[in-house]
């Protein structure tokens, strides 16, 4: 076999570089299996769902454009049944758009993800080992948890 | 975005569970993985935030354990992570609300 056919095949944690940020984190020999089928459902998965809004239906209306219910359509759409083959082609059908689209369109890139998230990577796990200093202050839980990160990790969010 | 690991005890009770897991512990890195590219989890069935008094929290669902964290822009608190339960599952939401609201008032005493 070509040697560069097999070059970059990622099965396991081992097959990652040491310094990857998965690979600090799984013990060696650890299958990617679970994070491959888990990517993959989401991926497509939010691809659908995001083709069926840019298309301007609901779930109601894709069920009847598809002869179903809506509830099989939400299963279909939330990830809590192994979609086939088939019903993705249907849903895409229904969303006037065809299988090519899944790789020529940002999978799932919404603009309001973008906007809210510009340039995120996922950097480093890191073990919280701070010693976070006592802070009492009022507010919600939202707004101390605020005060309390950017109080005593500041440089996480000067980036 | 950064995932941090809330501190208990001088342990890190919910990386040490999901590490007896490894099928969910892949499963929980793709999902910060996801948070991280979207700012949210796409499918409602693989994890959402909670409603009501545990609003605070965000759920992760794995193949058979859940996990609970916080999120504040690009910094994802792990609180906690347990066995999936079809009801009684609130234990474990106080649990993980306990833990950030220790956290937001001091280190523990032990």
């Amino acid at each position: 076999m070509d040697p560069q056919m097999t070059k970059n095949v990622i099965r396991t944690v081992d097959d990652l570089p040491s310094d990857h940020w998965i690979a600090r984190q799984l013990p060696a020999g650890t299958s990617l299996r679970p994070y491959a089928e888990d990517e993959a459902i989401s991926a497509i998965t939010a691809a659908v769902q995001d083709a069926i809004k840019r298309a301007g239906l609901s779930r109601s209306e894709v069920a009847g454009l598809l002869g179903t219910t809506k509830s099989y359509v939400s299963q279909a759409l939330n990830g809590s049944t192994n979609m086939t083959l088939r019903t993705l082609g249907a849903l895409l059908w229904a969303a006037g758009r065809q299988v090519r689209d899944l790789w020529t369109e940002p999978l799932g890139a919404t603009p309001e993800a973008t906007a809210e998230y510009p340039a995120i990577s996922m950097r480093a796990f890191q073990v919280h080992t701070a010693n976070v200093p006592p802070l009492h202050v009022g507010g919600s839980t939202h707004q101390r948890v605020r005060q309390t990160l950017t109080t005593t990790l500041p440089s996480y969010f000067a980036n | 975005m950064r995932v941090r690991w809330m501190r208990f005890r001088h342990e890190f009770p919910a990386r040490r569970f999901l590490e007896r897991h490894p099928y969910d512990f892949a499963q929980f890195l793709q999902r910060c993985r996801e948070m991280a590219r979207f700012g949210r989890i796409r499918l409602e069935n693989n994890g959402h935030q909670l409603e009501g008094e545990f609003r605070d929290l965000h759920q992760f669902n794995l193949k058979v354990t859940r996990s609970w964290g916080y999120k504040d822009r690009n910094t994802y608190v792990v609180l906690h992570a347990a066995k999936k339960k079809t009801t009684g599952q609130e234990p474990d939401y106080r649990t993980a609300l306990k833990r950030l609201q220790d956290y937001l008032n001091g280190p523990a005493d032990d």
